[in-house]
């Protein structure tokens, strides 16, 4: 029997992949950290005199890395990241506003596509992620009704409402960079980063619900250590 | 061709991801709904409460659940048009039965006239299962119990009537000393309004001013005594005209919060409310006793004036457990998101915000229970005796001891 033509290419790829494997499969650790920016995906409905605004935050990773060979590796990172966004008024009561400080626990899971020369390296990230909505916090300003007009600040953790906020959050990443070999064993990185939101902040506890999403932008920098193979 | 196939492979993948996140219901301004079919009714009826109702953190009632069962059946009525508005009314009694906003009120244009053809008060069921429920305070009663006090002496310094001022709502105020104790009576809050457009022969103002003057000028005062039974509440700003004079210190005597989204549960923080002297450092009551007298029907801000007495070292509480109506309106529906809607076929009133006592509990539908409580005696009311006024004086009696 004729194996197809695709067929016939995959397998001789993946062949290839893991003859290259065997000859120079090395492990990376490494410490990453960077801005994070993000924004509250939510589409437009009739309160239009509420704002959602973007903004930044932090975060710090650490990933781990197997590469095939010097092209194609895989990498799993345990990451710390805010994703912050703002609420703003516009019209009678712009002075208001809220600022929600959000810090997720995540695992990402990503292919790396690496290309270029032998030190100064391009690659590509692509794949997904899971996460922990760990704490929230926000601060802002309120004018009070009583007495009215005073603007009052508040700055406090927020209590997870069990009936609403859905904790779990899993999404897709992409992402570009480039990696410069310091020396055989170390290696140096930045990377912009875009993570994309798949799954509700809220559980579904009402009807016509309007959904919300977390799309982030990370830019991270990074130290990479290769560890010594065992032949 | 490889071109063609790379665009395609994008577009797949670009429409994988947006697939992946759900549908935004197309959300409507429960405001601008035209109604042709009592379905659109419904539709912004049950849209305007589902993202602006502010009590759904402890409301009873299962919102989804009226969506799958009244929706069909409101569709079933068709066309929009007064054949069927008893049969949409009783449906809209059994929606709303259970809410706890004590504000709240539905009310249904008729679909020819525009006029109102019904209108639903919730609270007053669950006002009817107290077993001190009664009738409201019959007005002119009273004024006959006062005069009857004034013609025997008891009462002096009387002074009262009704506003003739412009202002949006009547106003009635009457203010006397009786047994050494200043007296102010009036129906509703809206003392931040008068003030701007009367003037000092007005008979509010008139009683207003009285009122004050007793508590400066009488030797021996015993007491204030300030009667909010059956006021329907009114403007926050009088917070600061009547309470605020009483204290010379910031007391806080509870919190709100308000909506902050669409999402039933999403809220702001609760922020304090805060009973501030309108006159730093100065009370005009000093260290007497202020005892607010309330009732069955006191609502909203006689309510929130009632925990704002109550926060102060010498205020008291006695009468009747209030209405339960502790929330508050505090700005328009396209600023709140939140509170009364209007379309062509129905208006709903409710309240914006949720209030807390100072200690924390959320007394919506339930209503401001008072230090002594002295119930209505309806009775011995059109015998020519306040039995609620004489408790509230014994009271103050009692406090001297």
């Amino acid at each position: 029997m004729r194996m197809p033509h695709i067929g016939r290419r995959l397998l001789t790829g993946l062949l290839l992949l893991l003859s290259a494997t065997q000859a120079s499969a090395q492990w990376h650790i490494g410490i990453e950290g960077g801005y994070t920016n993000n924004r509250l995906a939510r589409f437009r409905t009739f309160d239009y005199t509420r704002q959602y605004t973007a903004r930044g935050g932090f975060t710090v990773a650490l990933p781990v890395r197997y590469a095939f060979n010097d092209w194609f590796a895989l990498q799993a990172e345990v990451t710390f990241l805010q994703k912050n966004y703002g609420l703003r008024r516009i019209g009678p009561r712009a002075q208001e506003y809220t600022d929600y400080t959000n810090s997720f626990l995540e695992v990402p899971l990503l292919a790396r596509f690496a290309f270029g020369g032998e030190r100064l390296r391009g690659f590509l990230h692509a794949g997904g992620y899971v996460g922990w909505w760990a704490s929230s916090h926000n601060r802002g300003q309120r004018l009070l009704d009583i007495p009215e007009g005073v603007l009052m600040p508040f700055d406090q953790p927020v209590a997870f409402d069990a009936r609403r906020d859905n904790r779990f959050e899993a999404g897709l990443l992409a992402g570009v960079g480039i990696a410069y070999r310091l020396s055989p064993r170390i290696e140096l990185s930045a990377e912009v980063r875009y993570l994309y939101g798949l799954t509700d902040l809220q559980k579904p506890y009402m009807l016509q619900q309007v959904p919300r999403y977390n799309d982030s932008w990370i830019c991270r920098l990074g130290i990479l250590f290769t560890l010594p193979c065992r032949h | 061709m490889k071109r063609i196939l790379f665009r395609v492979v994008l577009l797949l993948l670009a429409g994988g991801l947006f697939g992946c996140r759900k549908e935004t219901p197309a959300t409507m301004d429960p405001n601008d709904t035209s109604c042709s079919t009592w379905l659109d009714v419904f539709d912004s009826f049950w849209e305007g409460m589902n993202y602006s109702y502010a009590f759904w953190d402890i409301d009873p009632t299962d919102w989804d659940e009226v969506y799958r069962t009244y929706r069909p059946r409101f569709a079933e009525l068709g066309e929009w048009n007064g054949e069927h508005l008893e049969e949409a009314r009783l449906m809209l009694e059994e929606i709303t039965a259970n809410l706890i906003d004590h504000h709240y009120s539905l009310a249904l244009f008729d679909p020819e006239t525009g006029e109102v053809a019904c209108t639903i008060r919730p609270a007053l069921n669950e006002l009817r299962q107290r077993d001190y429920y009664h009738d409201p305070m019959p007005t002119q009663q009273f004024y006959d119990i006062i005069s009857s006090y004034g013609a025997t002496g008891r009462v002096t310094r009387l002074i009262g009537g009704t506003s003739a001022a412009p202002i949006s709502q009547p106003l009635m105020m009457v203010s006397f000393l009786i047994d050494d104790v200043a007296y102010l009576y009036f129906d509703r809050f809206i003392l931040s309004e008068l003030f701007l457009v009367a003037d000092e022969t007005d008979n509010a103002i008139r009683a207003w001013r009285n009122f004050w003057d007793m508590i400066e000028t009488t030797p021996n005062l015993r007491g204030i005594l300030i009667d909010v039974r059956d006021n329907q509440g009114g403007y926050l700003s009088d917070m600061r005209e009547l309470a605020g004079r009483l204290t010379a210190e910031e007391h806080l005597f509870g919190y709100s919060r308000t909506k902050s989204g669409l999402g039933r549960l999403d809220y702001t923080p609760w922020l304090p409310l805060t009973l501030t002297p309108t006159t730093p450092g100065y009370s005009a009551a000093g260290d007497l006793p202020v005892v607010l007298l309330t009732s069955l029907y006191s609502i909203s801000m006689a309510e929130l004036t009632a925990m704002a007495i109550h926060s102060l070292p010498n205020g008291h509480l006695i009468g009747e457990r209030t209405y339960g109506g502790t929330g508050y309106i505090y700005s328009n529906f396209h600023i709140a998101y939140a509170g009364r809607f209007q379309n062509e076929a129905l208006l709903v009133y409710m309240t914006s915000s949720m209030s807390r006592d100072a200690e924390g509990t959320c007394l919506e539908g339930i209503g401001i229970t008072p230090d002594r409580e002295a119930l209505f005696d309806a009775e011995q009311f059109a015998a020519g005796t306040d039995t609620q006024l004489e408790a509230a004086l014994d009271y103050i009696r009692s406090l001297e001891q």
